[in-house]
């Protein structure tokens, strides 16, 4: 008896087990041709919307949900070269085996692939939609995304983490977090990398009160991981101008050479609307410096740090001669609707340590406009920056849209990615044929991270979410994404040892 | 054997039967009293509301993301567990069964382990457990956790106990094996009792087994346990790692009020304490040994039975009177009520708390039931009060999850979105993706979506609000008791016109269209902010027209006064009229209202007042004593001597 209950069991745990492995409704729809079922004349409805996007050949499988009403759903990727894939789902949701994904794509750099879904109404009829196109790009995107999770944060801060996400698979690591410090607060910011230098980057850790102590410029250097106070870090007396001896470093970037990085030293305060969009930023002062890695001095010249006006948004140029920045006539902040900063960029000699004249490159005054985070390309032909209505933190600007300049010419254009949301916070990949920018464009709140393709011409091509494992993710994830930095490598600093740094004392050698 | 023998030794079986029917009686008993106890005095329905305000919130969404992150931390096991089984207060009978289950749960690990260290006879000090969490949820504490924790530690222990014993070396590192598998795994699972675990295997090895050398190992390897895993795997500091689900140290479950954490503290070192005692007692010589378990007089069946039930009775009727938290109880009950919107049980709870009894939020949550019953410019002095407790707003209330949630649903009420969805965010980063938070956030995103006057852009920007408003509901749907009302929102949301009228939010007042912008809002201009956008918006009026009073300032509520008939008052409430003679006495004049007059009551009460106080006024302690018995609940005594809600008041 016993033996006739086992075997029947195991019999019907193969059975299970093939039903599973094969897919019931894959078999049901094998009987039938596409040729054979009825045509809808449309694509379908997918969410995320990734038709006519066009992709990273690198990049992890885009699952996406079939926003059509059926009972079963049979999706087939194929393109010019290898196997189609083929995929049965009877919720909608489609995932994408990753290891064929990537055979896939990898298979049809620069060519097209294809989406073809068909779905089986509840009368047992199944319709074909028309096939859904992407185009896989020639150029990789960098492997590695940081970006920092938050919440949309107004005054409380309780769980602020900066992630690492591999794009080519769908694993995210924690960089830092403020629950790692044990003081129950503090906050972690503006990560910037070095181009060209895996083992460098800098964060700030802020923290107010009895986390005062937290405060400082987290910087990871030829393996050593320290922290700086900037302020306490201006030997000569020349230097301590403005803001810099008053504020802690905020943006910042990393000379190409890896030997110094550009910051920002303002005041920045957060205040709230009574309708529309709850918060909005204010910097009435801000003062632009240079951190010498090698000797953890700050320095400064009196082009880049006036007292008539607000400096800030540091970018360097690829070859390192040139400072890009923004800055605009200090106002009260009543008038903070008055703030529109113009974008300007100073030459600079690293071996001589030499300063030029600051040069206008697009005044707020010729856009009507407020001109900030200013990103040059890694080719060095095209500065990425935003434009909002007033002021300098365009997340909080529904009015912030995307713009690209033509370096040799100086024309720019507003880029057709935009949204009627905010988009803001771009970063390029070191190819400098993908950026990564936050867009708050499906729900007004939360930002979320888009990947686009720029070619030859300088074209943004329809922006590709990032993608998740599971593709309803984001209609239920309230958490905001800011700051995202493609790296080719990932963070160079364990958590461990950005910890230490953040809790330990601020490093004041010379 | 002979007859005799076998007659004795069946007689002697009965009694043993008799002796284990007769306790499991009394645990059984125990228990069930135990369950009704929470279930009928302390109702676990309060604990349930009062989680996210004045209790930790117990997140446990059904999402495997989550329950991934939970259970890659120390104790996270242990906690997801607890949040899960802390849904179930949602229905007292079950919250209750909850918390007599854990007992049950505990009382008989600590049996087992007494029976294991050869004492028999200790089964109804092993109730001992199910009394201290009485008292503890006596005092509206909820440490699910710690308990759960905690009964991990005793079984675990009883389990390893059972292990095969042997003298070979293979056993015996085996053993060891297992030993240090069970350390680190109780403490992936339940945090730093591992450290207890350890303590009660080294107590059991050397008074037992008398392996002197094995339980001092084993004790050094559960100490240096959390350090070990804690520091270096998870990167948690020294302190963080010693106080995961720990009730001594600086962790979460030590901020608790001193009795409730004594008790706390009490039930982990007691089955320490006792296997430590019995431990020793084990040390005697064999014959001293019998004598004391000879002690055992108890073992009388009908007697027994009896004095047992009785003992338990007299520990727990103990624990009813002594062990109070009379100003939490209100407080929770208040906050239940208010959640339910049944005001008036709400005024009723708070006439429980005497003056000094109440704080930032009861006071707030009063004024809140005052104005929804129409009588907060009739009755707010007869309470307690504090300008700050009106809105909140004031930089003396400190942030705690009663501000976040209290600020969040007045905002609301009074038509403020943008200071609902600040506070209501607030919530979700400070306490935990509660349900009603998540509700909140997706009314408000709903309501500033219908409030966009209709153009291209526009109807884009509505969308998004509406894909706002289901994100919150996605995300509320995840909770297993508000999963059918979160479809039920997500379907009304698909059924209304993009410029629908009958949402919820409809029946709120009309909210503000005039932007204005602040670092710190002021409760003043707020409230005059928002009667400038809907002059028909009552509660805005009361609030404003309550804090001039509570602020002191009759001449500002005098000005404002002619706007009471816009309101259909048919008379003008008593503490206004209070103030008017407040005002009319220092400026010579009287204001008047068409229609509407001071009634004569008020103003001979007015007379009275000011008579008696001029009377004592060299003495003003004296006076606010003397005057306290008749107007500790008027605007005079109020505006006078800075307190309220005194005297006949009470």
């Amino acid at each position: 008896m016993i033996r006739w209950v086992l075997f029947l069991g195991l019999g019907f745990a193969a059975l299970a087990g093939a039903w599973w492995l094969v897919g019931w409704g894959g078999a049901t729809r094998g009987d039938l041709a596409l040729e054979a079922m009825s045509a809808v004349a449309r694509p379908p409805r997918i969410e995320p919307d990734y038709a006519g996007t066009v992709i990273p050949p690198n990049i992890a499988p885009l699952n996406f949900r079939v926003e059509e009403p059926g009972e079963e759903f049979w999706v087939r990727i194929h393109a010019d070269q290898g196997e189609p894939i083929e995929i049965t789902s009877r919720s909608g949701v489609i995932q994408i085996p990753p290891r064929t994904w990537r055979q896939l794509l990898e298979l049809n750099r620069g060519g097209q692939l294809a989406f073809q879904v068909c779905v089986r109404d509840s009368e047992g009829q199944w319709v074909r939609f028309e096939p859904l196109e992407s185009t896989i790009a020639a150029a990789d995107i960098d492997r590695y995304l940081c970006y920092r999770l938050i919440r949309p944060i107004y005054i409380v801060r309780v769980n602020v983490a900066i992630y690492q996400r591999d794009v080519e698979t769908f694993e995210e690591s924690v960089v830092v977090n403020n629950q790692s410090f044990g003081r129950g607060g503090g906050c972690v910011n503006c990560h910037a990398f070095a181009p060209g230098h895996p083992q460098q980057m800098i964060l700030h850790s802020r923290g107010s009160g009895d986390l005062a102590d937290l405060n400082g410029m987290i910087v990871v250097h030829q393996g050593r991981v320290k922290k700086i106070d900037t302020r306490k870090q201006i030997r000569e007396p020349a230097f301590r101008r403005g803001r810099l001896t008053k504020s802690l470093a905020g943006y910042v970037a990393w000379h190409p050479n890896g030997r110094l990085a550009a910051f920002a030293a303002g005041e920045m305060m957060q205040f709230f609307h009574a309708v529309g969009e709850n918060r909005d930023v204010f910097d009435g002062e801000s003062d632009l410096a240079l951190y010498h890695v090698d000797s953890d001095t700050v320095t400064t010249v009196p082009q880049i740090s006036r007292v008539d006006r607000v400096e800030t948004f540091p970018a360097w140029s690829p070859e390192g001669k040139y400072l890009y920045f923004c800055s605009t006539d200090p106002v009260p902040k009543d008038r903070f609707r008055e703030v529109r900063y113009d974008l300007m960029r100073i030459r600079y000699d690293p071996d001589s340590d030499q300063w030029g004249e600051v040069e206008p490159l697009l005044l707020a005054k010729e856009t009507g406009k407020s001109i900030v985070e200013p990103r040059v390309s890694p080719d060095g032909r095209w500065l990425l920056f935003c434009m909002c209505e007033y002021g300098e933190f365009p997340p909080f600007q529904p009015s912030s849209d995307l713009y690209l300049m033509d370096l040799a010419t100086r024309d720019y254009r507003r880029l057709e990615i935009n949204s009627p949301q905010s988009e803001s916070w771009h970063s390029w990949s070191s190819n400098g044929r993908w950026i990564v920018f936050a867009s708050k464009r499906r729900d007004g709140i939360f930002a979320r991270l888009y990947f686009s393709y720029i070619d030859e011409q300088g074209r943004a091509h329809k922006p590709v979410l990032l993608p998740q494992k599971d593709p309803t993710f984001y209609d239920r994830f309230l958490k905001t994404y800011n700051v995202p930095e493609l790296v080719p490598w990932p963070v160079p600093a364990s958590e461990r040892a950005l910890v230490r740094a953040i809790c330990g004392s601020a490093d004041s050698s010379p | 054997m002979t007859p005799a023998e076998v007659a004795c030794e069946a007689q002697f079986r009965v009694g043993q039967e008799r002796d284990r029917a007769r306790v499991w009686l009394v645990q059984v008993v125990g228990l069930a009293f135990v369950w009704g106890y929470i279930w009928l005095v302390i109702d676990p329905r309060l604990i349930y509301d009062a989680f996210g305000i004045y209790l930790p919130y117990p997140e446990c969404p059904l999402d495997a993301a989550f329950v991934r992150e939970t259970c890659s931390r120390p104790g996270g096991p242990v906690d997801y567990v607890s949040a899960l089984l802390s849904q179930g207060f949602y229905f007292p009978v079950l919250g209750s069964f909850v918390v007599a289950a854990v007992s049950g749960l505990l009382c008989l690990a600590t049996n087992r382990l007494f029976f294991d260290m050869g004492w028999e006879g200790g089964w109804l000090l092993g109730l001992a457990p199910a009394v201290g969490i009485v008292a503890m949820y006596r005092t509206y504490q909820h440490p699910l956790a710690p308990l759960l924790a905690l009964a991990a530690c005793l079984w675990m222990t009883a389990v390893f106990q059972k292990l095969p014993t042997g003298i070979g070396g293979f056993v015996r590192v085996g053993r060891a094996v297992v030993f240090l598998v069970a350390c680190v795994g109780l403490y992936w699972l339940a945090g730093t009792v591992c450290v207890l675990f350890g303590l009660l295997v080294g107590v059991w090895m050397a008074c037992v087994k008398r392996r002197w050398l094995a339980a001092a190992a084993a004790v050094a390897a559960s100490a240096v346990t959390p350090w070990l895993i804690g520091t270096r795997w998870y990167y948690m500091t020294a302190t963080e790692a010693y106080c995961v689900i720990w009730p001594f140290g600086p962790g979460s479950w030590s901020d608790m009020e001193p009795l409730p954490l004594a008790i706390l503290q009490g039930l982990f070192l007691f089955p320490l304490a006792m296997v430590g005692i019995l431990g020793l007692r084990n040390l005697l010589p064999q014959g001293l040994q019998n004598r004391l378990t000879a002690f055992a007089w108890w073992r009388r069946p009908i007697l027994g039975t009896v004095t047992s039930l009785a003992t338990l009775a007299l520990a727990l009727w103990l624990v009813h009177v002594i062990v109070r938290a009379p100003h939490r109880e209100v407080r929770f009950k208040m906050v239940h009520f208010a959640r339910m919107r049944e005001w008036e049980e709400v005024l009723q709870a708070a006439r429980q708390l005497r003056s000094s009894g109440h704080d930032y939020f009861s006071q707030h949550l009063v004024n809140r039931a005052l104005f929804h019953t129409r009588q907060l410019g009739d009755g707010m002095f007869a309470f307690s009060q504090d300008p700050s407790s009106l809105l909140l707003l004031s930089g003396d209330v400190p942030h705690a999850p009663p501000k976040f949630w209290m600020l969040s649903e007045i905002a609301w009420e009074l038509g403020d979105l943008n200071l609902a969805e600040q506070w209501a965010f607030e919530r979700l980063e400070a306490v935990g993706e509660c349900p009603d938070a998540l509700e909140l956030l997706a009314l408000i995103s709903l309501r500033k979506g219908q409030t966009l006057t209709p153009s291209v852009l526009e109807q884009d920007l509505l969308a998004s609000s509406r894909q706002t408003a289901r994100m919150f509901l996605r995300r509320m749907r995840k909770n297993l008791l508000h999963r059918r009302h979160a479809e039920a929102l997500l379907e009304a949301i698909e059924r209304m016109p993009l410029k629908g009228s009958m949402w919820p939010g409809n029946g709120l007042p009309g909210l503000r269209c005039e932007d204005r912008t602040f670092q710190t809002c002021s409760e003043e201009l707020m409230l005059e902010n928002l009667l400038a956008a809907n002059p028909g918006n009552q509660m805005a009026f009361e609030y404003l027209m309550a804090y001039y009073l509570l602020s002191r300032r009759p001449d500002r509520l005098v000005q404002h006064l002619p706007r009471v008939k816009d309101f259909g008052y048919r008379e003008i409430p008593r503490h206004y009229e209070e103030a008017i003679l407040i005002h009319g006495a220092g400026t010579a004049t009287e204001p008047t209202i068409p229609g509407l007059s001071i009634r004569p009551e008020t103003a001979q009460r007015f007379q009275r007042f000011a008579a008696r106080f001029q009377a004592s006024r060299n003495q003003p302690w004296l006076a606010a004593a003397d005057l306290a018995e008749e107007f500790g609940d008027s605007y005079f005594y109020y505006h006078v001597f800075g307190v309220s809600g005194v005297g006949r008041a009470r």
